[in-house]
């Protein structure tokens, strides 16, 4: 035996937006029926807010099995404040794939590209359930590699009339129109204020590192979904608070970083607020939306579960290739 | 070896005086205690930051019985990923099993160092596989071991093991026909995978220091209850797995009943020698900080001598 080694430009090579939303979809259906196995995460700080030893770092330890796709390993991601400002990638992360049944390293592979795609083809999954019926407009705050991967996978489950994007750099917003209008042919506009993203929209998506709200309940129309994505707080706490539905993740998670974690904290939000976790409602536990004028508010932090199945993906379809090199480990 | 030794000990010093970061591990639980999935083992994250050496990394680890064991590979499984810690890049993926055998070796010799005052000890080892091994070769280097008794439930280990270490043990190597003949020495060490708490309270002398390695049950509950000093190397984990699990489910130990931590030893910050009438338990149940510390090792010697593949990931 020997482990295939999977570097970042083989893996944008294989993986196609529609499946990877596919899978997404089977690792939440595995979490509400009760075959995923997913221990809270654990994270190693290295001065992630510039203690000892002072590199704005911290690494998530993130192990899963996913029995649908026969799926067993470790992401090992960290996450770097202050990289991007040295024109560093914020994320990086190393995959570990093993045989489920023997514990055998069948791969280790780049985790940064898996890390986004998995993130937009959640919100796929959550806007597939959560989302009114044919949604028109998409809003979008914050222009980054996150906004294009959940544009991309968004596309894949609807067709919207209109997309807008806010960023608070407008020449990054404007960048990303075009670059989108050319790659998906959807109608992309760059907008001034966050406002403009929001109202009027049938989804939200907001996927920022800022720590204030970007999103205000009052611009919010009837039928809404709201999408906060990572670990960060973005949604003015009325969204959550006062959410027909409010769906996550994980709960587990949420009570230790993202959007809800200082309401909790606060003692203004707690489990019973919450309507349930999305693999409940993709496993058919729980209704999705029930009607046009709910206002929705999903917070996906971001489960390891979605990290091991996509790499099972990935591998699925690497295994076989030639040009793909392997070692021996043991 | 004696370089693993050292490593471990120059960690364990920064564990107790905190220059080490090591989360509790993080258990995937694949069937070894859960009921699903029926695979017959688990897997640990295992992440640490080394202070000394400035690295970062994950073991990823883990044992199977089952299917694993039917494909003729051995329990244990086991990758290290290291870490630039300053900006978060990859650096390596290498083998962790040989790692973890030898630097398991390593944290029982490092925390005899503050546990004995001789040099010359006597030996009584329970399990004469690969770790039984490692236990001795690492216990050598800082030891001359007078005499070794070793007990393998299959006498063929014993025998071989006698063969490959009459090198290392200065002593003599007396293979024990019963359970009971091998707990005599200074020293006893149990490197097994039993569950059924073989090693009893009324074999174990005054003046002995016990290490029960494997993860499941060695030692009965009245020598856990009974021992003068608990030492272990790191708290939160042996609360939950090992020896004491049983127990601390049962409440009848709690943190409380831990005299304190090996790092807290050879940090100079505690000074918790054998005296003659005492019985000491030492549970090294083994940290990711250890085998991070010794892939950082290795990885630097690989990069200086070229050895080993090289990939880009990114």
């Amino acid at each position: 035996m020997d482990t295939l080694l999977a570097g970042i430009d083989q893996i944008k090579k294989v993986i196609v937006m529609k499946e990877a939303v596919e899978v997404a979809e089977a690792v939440f259906r595995g979490h509400g029926e009760g075959t995923v196995v997913m221990p809270p995460k654990i994270n190693l700080k290295m001065g992630e807010n510039g203690e000892w030893p002072h590199y704005w770092g911290s690494s998530n330890s993130m192990p899963a099995y996913v029995d649908s796709l026969e799926a067993m390993g470790v992401k090992f991601a960290s996450g770097y404040k202050k990289n991007p400002e040295k024109g560093l990638p914020f994320i990086l992360a190393t995959i570990i794939l093993c045989a489920k049944d023997t514990g055998y390293p069948i791969a280790v592979m780049d985790g940064t590209y898996i890390t986004a795609v998995r993130t937009g083809a959640a919100s796929a999954v959550a806007a597939k359930y959560l989302a009114r019926r044919n949604p028109k407009t998409l809003g979008i705050i914050g222009a980054g590699t996150q906004a294009r991967m959940n544009i991309r996978a968004l596309h894949e489950v609807f067709d919207f009339e209109e997309v807008r994007i806010a960023d608070i750099n407008k020449a990054r917003a404007l960048e990303f129109a075009v670059e989108m209008n050319k790659e998906l042919g959807v109608n992309a506009k760059a907008v001034d204020v966050n406002r403009q993203a929001v109202e009027g929209s049938d989804i939200i998506v907001t996927v920022t590192v800022a720590d204030e709200p970007l999103v205000m309940k009052e611009w919010l129309d009837p039928g809404a979904l709201v999408l906060s994505l990572g670990s960060y707080q973005e949604l003015d706490e009325n969204i959550p608070l006062k959410a027909d539905k409010l769906v996550v993740d994980n709960w587990e998670q949420s009570t230790h970083r993202g959007e809800l974690v200082k309401l909790i904290n606060a003692g203004k939000l707690d489990r019973s607020m919450l309507y349930g976790e999305l693999g409940e409602i993709v496993a058919g536990k729980k209704a999705g939306r029930e009607n046009d004028r709910e206002i929705i508010c999903a917070c996906l932090i971001g489960i390891g579960s979605l990290d091991i199945g996509t790499a099972k993906y990935v591998y699925d379809k690497l295994k076989d290739k030639d040009d793909i090199t392997r070692f021996k480990f043991y | 070896m004696k370089e693993v030794v050292e490593i471990v000990d120059r960690t364990s010093k920064d564990l107790g005086v905190g220059k080490t970061i090591n989360p509790t591990k993080v258990l995937l639980d694949l069937g070894e205690t859960a009921a699903y999935p029926p695979y017959s083992g688990f897997m640990n994250a295992m992440p640490a930051y080394i202070g000394w050496e400035d690295s970062a990394g994950i073991k990823w680890a883990g044992g199977f019985l089952g299917e694993r064991k039917a494909l003729g590979f051995p329990y244990i499984t086991a990758m290290i990923l290291l870490i630039d810690p300053k900006l978060g890049f990859f650096r390596a993926a290498m083998d962790g099993a040989y790692i973890t055998n030898m630097r398991t070796g390593a944290q029982t010799a490092s925390a005899l160092k503050y546990l004995v005052n001789k040099k010359k000890i006597k030996l009584g080892l329970y399990g004469a596989g690969m770790q039984g091994h490692t236990q001795t070769q690492a216990i050598s280097v800082l030891f001359d071991i007078d005499e070794l008794r070793v007990y393998d439930v299959n006498r063929q280990a014993s025998e071989k093991f006698a063969q490959d270490m009459k090198d290392v043990v200065k002593g003599k190597i007396i293979i024990a026909d019963k359970p009971e003949d091998a707990a005599q020495g200074d020293v006893i060490v149990c490197v097994t995978q039993s569950k059924d708490k073989f090693l009893k309270n009324e074999w174990i002398k005054p003046g002995t220091v016990v290490f029960p390695m494997g993860s499941y049950q060695e030692c009965d509950d009245e020598f856990i209850l009974s021992a003068d000093k608990i030492i272990v190397d790191c708290i939160g984990q042996v609360m939950h797995r090992g020896a004491l699990r049983g127990l601390v489910e049962e409440k009848k130990l709690s943190e409380k009943n831990i005299t304190c931590t090996i790092g807290e030893m050879a940090a100079g910050l505690k000074e918790e020698r054998i005296q003659k009438d005492e019985r000491i338990l030492c549970l090294p149940i083994g940290t990711g900080a250890m085998d991070v510390a010794v892939a950082t090792v290795v990885y630097n010697k690989a990069v200086e001598k070229g050895i080993g593949g090289k990939f880009a990931f990114v």
